[in-house]
């Protein structure tokens, strides 16, 4: 059994580096100038922290940092209500009207964004969503509303109808009965849905890039690939980019031990 | 209570709002654009009927593109399921670094794409790049990594399936442990051996997570856009281009939106036929067990 | 049920509240946006504070590097255009439709003669003010072509610049540098040897052509020749397909290539590699017998200012303020450009000596914005890329060029 845990540790080491070295890359080009032309594999032999200091004297970092957050949170707020309302209709109702939203559903989650772009700036327009954040915040949650809508209707579907039959006896009407008895049981699997769409609402580059155009509005990925587009310059890039991951690295970090927490917990029932 | 079931279906409304101003209008919009010979800004065009449907099974353009998704998609899904799901029964096991890798394996699926994207250029580039440095300590030559059709086609495959296997592992992970532990201590009674355990018992109850990884992985295989935008920009040549670069191609830098409309339908009708199928077949195996 | 319709309703005035939040608007704000490298974005910046400090208004300078073309594109389609941006070359052939003829305004005539013309459409409406004046030739590394002992002042001809390719191969450098993973940077060679080609020899003309839709494209085939002829004799870096701008760039700072067919703008960042590079430019290589080399040039920072913009009156005043000298010339110095104005000068450091030395050769246009329709740079980009990974041959390149051409005219 020891022998064994040393094999799996090893092998841990191995895939750890792996798996890390386009960021340890990444680590070494922010440490250095751009003049410096050595091998990407090398740390620099003198201490230099410009790439960071520039970015992080710079204003719109931050304000990019700010508005990413609030864009991630206010578009898992809606995606988290939306689809869980969405997902328990369609679990719980058979009949064309559930069909109807399911094949809408799995239709949208098809859709392939890039192609809507100029359309979609028309409708914008028209809502006068250019450049404000509630704008983006629909945009980005309709894109991930499908999936959400199917794990909450999926993981509807396996909480016992008889809780909901209950409920009914009592006197709560179905709605009732979603924010009373369902709602409540959702903790674990809402975990998911922000785990698998925060990062990816966290990295949103197109929509960022067609309706966010003023700089005091843009987003932390449309920030970094101004540096890479604009500047060339790589290595204020580089340090851009690991200092844009650390935020997501902290939530997940802490989101993980809860994830865990809710899976341990959902095994003990 | 007849009119309180009907209360219920306003649930429905604010998702249906949103995917059709969002989503339908815009695609009913593209629908039109696929019969004109728009360029894409100017407010004057005129309708060409069928020309870029027709002009569609001509193009070289998209025929590598077509072809470059259905591989992107297919073999990129294949990857980070079989890789995912061994991680995710490795990370299972206990020992003292399992949360770190964890954690490492899932670290690269939080880079934005872009990010990704040019991280990786940095390993690859023929002068200066990280691998070429290697080979050069080796004494070997120096290899244009993205110059190579097949072989730039292949890096973006493993780029893009090593940076979300940490998304597969993670649902395998949460359905590995979802498992009863009774239907385990059940089966090692009955001397089931670890693989037969595995075939058995876990991969049946896994399908579920088995369905929802595969689903996500081919849409996002499909779908590839940010990853090729950013290492080869669809070079060398047009060979790496898939249906989304192609698309913003068309549409932004070739002036021809009515084609590029054209192609945005095309890969939506691919995305829908692939994953109806798919879903049928899951559907069916979850059936028989 | 109360509760369950106040949630929903709380969700969207949630939404409400954030839009009210985003109108929080002052005085006056000018929007400005373009696709400048961030030097000379810095240099737009600066011109933008000191005319704040001296009328009040704000002029918003936002940049968009790569992403501007499709992100204009989509502002065109839907009418949701900045008050004022930069047209890198397109003033007249894409961004005329919206944009304000600027005839009537004070420094009209102070254009100079060379970018006059660039800028003005068949009628003689000008629709920007131009700031600077392209002028691309061949980019070279003084250091490689004293190591093989070549004087600039004997190329002349293509034949001349192929033996100058041959001597530099043999010391193990590059000829030719380009960073193809950008095919702009392969369709910048094109684009720029293809008036010596196709337009420069009295036998060989074929503007007329070109402009009314009678050009027999297999003529095209000489051009995807000459791009072919370096590949195939291994004149071109090794990674051209896949090596980016400043990879490139970062090379012949390092003397390890010996040309370029690229814009001056690029000398900036090769001095950040390396402060000491020792580079140059001069006039493209005649291919016809009896022709001379020659310049590409024309408009590179023009402003233009929208035709139905709310701020017309401010954004016109922000254009006189641009003409002023101090003004135009830091933006011209920004790109390593002269002045398009006559009366402008313009310090250019190391590239001085060359701007002197070529003073009086001719300047012809950019052969994509003249002869061919709007769209078409990337099919160059498509044909050149093509071309060199052998993706398409040059029939193949001379029908994707007939087929564009005869969609976008």
């Amino acid at each position: 059994m020891k022998k064994k845990g040393l094999f799996y540790n090893l092998l841990g080491i191995f895939i750890i580096l792996f798996h890390f070295l386009p960021i340890y890359i990444t680590l070494m080009t922010s440490l250095k100038q751009k003049s410096d032309l050595s091998s990407r594999w090398l740390p620099p032999n003198y201490l230099n922290l410009d790439n960071f200091r520039f970015v992080l004297e710079d204003k719109l970092f931050f304000l990019a940092v700010r508005n990413t957050f609030l864009i991630t949170i206010c578009s898992s707020i809606i995606v988290i209500l939306v689809g869980a309302m969405t997902g328990y209709v369609l679990a719980r109702k058979k009949g064309w009207i559930s069909s109807f939203m399911l094949m809408l559903t799995m239709g949208v989650m098809m859709v392939p964004t890039i192609s809507l772009i100029v359309p979609l700036y028309k409708v914008m327009l028209t809502l006068q969503g250019i450049n404000t954040f509630w704008g983006i915040i629909l945009l980005i949650s309709t894109q991930y509303l499908p999936i959400s809508i199917i794990i909450y209707s999926n993981f509807i579907k396996s909480i016992p109808i008889d809780l909901d039959e209950a409920a009914e006896i009592d006197g709560c009407g179905k709605v009732s009965t979603f924010f009373r008895i369902i709602l409540p049981q959702l903790g674990s699997v809402t975990t998911s849905v922000i785990i698998l769409n925060g990062v990816k609402m966290f990295n949103e580059f197109v929509f960022a890039l067609y309706f966010l155009q003023t700089p005091d509005k843009k987003m932390v990925t449309t920030y970094i690939s101004s540096f890479f587009s604009e500047v060339s310059n790589l290595n204020v890039a580089s340090a851009a980019a690991l200092l844009a991951i650390l935020p997501v690295v902290l939530v997940y970090l802490s989101l993980q031990k809860y994830f865990i927490h809710t899976s341990i917990e959902s095994m003990g029932k | 209570m007849k009119s309180k079931e009907y209360r219920l279906y306003l649930f429905l409304l604010p998702a249906f709002i949103m995917f059709t101003l969002f989503v339908f209008i815009p695609l009913f919009e593209g629908v039109r654009i696929s019969f004109t010979n728009w360029n894409g800004y100017s407010q004057t065009y005129r309708y060409v009927g069928l020309y870029n449907y027709k002009s569609l099974f001509q193009s070289k353009l998209l025929k590598v593109a077509i072809v470059n998704t259905l591989m992107y998609g297919i073999i990129c899904t294949v990857i980070q399921n079989v890789l995912g799901l061994c991680y995710a029964v490795y990370v299972n096991k206990k020992f003292a670094l399992r949360n770190s890798v964890r954690l490492f394996i899932y670290l690269p699926a939080i880079v934005a794409g872009v990010i990704m994207g040019y991280m990786m250029y940095n390993i690859f580039q023929y002068s200066g790049g990280a691998l070429n440095d290697i080979m050069v300590l080796f004494g070997a030559e120096k290899i244009d990594w993205l110059g190579d059709e097949t072989r730039a086609k292949w890096i973006i495959i493993i780029v893009n399936s090593i940076q979300f296997v940490g998304v597969s592992m993670m649902i395998y992970l949460a359905g590995l442990q979802g498992i009863p532990s009774h239907l385990i201590e059940a089966s090692m009674i009955d001397g089931a051996n670890a693989f037969q355990r595995f075939i058995k018992i876990k991969l049946p109850l896994l399908i579920p997570a088995i369905s929802s990884s595969f689903l996500i992985n081919m849409i996002g295989g499909l779908k590839l856009f940010s990853i090729i935008f950013a290492l080869t920009n669809g070079g060398p040549g047009i060979s790496t281009h898939s249906m989304g670069t192609a698309i913003n191609y068309l549409h932004f830098a070739n002036e021809n939106a009515g084609q590029a409309a054209t192609a945005g339908l095309v890969l939506f009708c691919l995305i829908f036929f692939i994953s109806l199928v798919m879903n049928k077949y899951f559907q069916g195996k979850e059936v028989e067990m | 049920m109360k509760k369950e319709v106040v949630s929903l309703v709380s969700l969207f005035c949630m939404l409400l509240l954030f839009s009210v939040a985003c109108f929080a608007q002052s005085n006056v704000i000018l929007d400005f946006m373009t696709n400048s490298p961030a030097h000379v974005l810095e240099a737009y910046k600066e011109v933008a504070k000191r005319f704040e400090d001296e009328t009040g208004i704000t002029v918003r300078v936002t940049g968009y590097g790569k992403d501007f073309e499709a992100l204009m594109k989509a502002k065109m389609a839907t009418q949701d255009l900045p008050d004022m941006w930069m047209t890198h070359g397109w003033s007249v052939a894409r961004y005329s439709e919206y944009l304000e003829p600027l005839n009537n305004q004070p420094w009209f005539d102070k254009i100079s003669g060379a970018i006059l013309p660039v800028i003005s459409n068949d009628n003689g409406e000008i629709f920007v003010l131009p700031l600077d004046v392209d002028k691309s030739g061949v980019l070279f590394n003084e250091n490689v072509l004293n190591e093989v002992g070549i004087d600039i002042d004997d190329l002349k001809t293509w034949d001349d610049f192929v033996q100058a390719f041959e001597k530099i191969k043999a010391i193990g450098k590059i000829p030719v540098g380009m960073g193809g993973k950008d095919p702009r940077n392969i369709a910048q060679f094109l684009d720029v040897m293809a008036s010596q080609v196709l337009i420069k020899d009295p036998s060989n003309n074929f503007a007329e052509e070109l402009l009314n839709g009678t050009f027999d494209w297999s003529n095209w085939d000489a051009m995807s020749e000459l791009l072919l002829s370096l590949s195939e004799n291994g004149y071109l870096n090794k990674d051209i397909l896949t090596a980016d701008g400043p990879t490139v760039n970062r090379q012949m700072a390092l003397d390890q290539i010996g040309f370029m067919f690229v814009t001056n703008s690029a000398v900036q960042e090769m001095r950040e590699y390396n402060p000491d590079v020792k580079v140059g430019f001069m006039p493209l290589p005649s291919i016809h017998p009896g022709t001379e080399p020659i310049f590409i040039g024309g408009e590179r920072n023009a402003v233009g200012v929208w035709k139905n913009t709310k701020n017309k009156e401010e954004a016109l005043k922000f254009l006189e303020f641009l003409a002023r000298e101090e003004n135009m010339s830091t933006i011209a110095k920004a790109q390593g450009q002269m002045a398009a104005f006559k009366d402008v000068s313009v310090d250019l450091g190391i590239l001085t000596k060359y701007y002197e030395k070529y003073a009086d050769v001719e300047i012809q246009p950019y052969f994509d914005r003249v002869y061919l329709p709007s769209g078409m740079w990337s099919t160059l980009q498509q044909v050149g890329a093509g071309l060199i990974s052998g993706g398409l041959s040059v029939k193949d390149a001379r029908l994707l060029m007939e087929q564009d051409y005869n969609r976008l005219r």
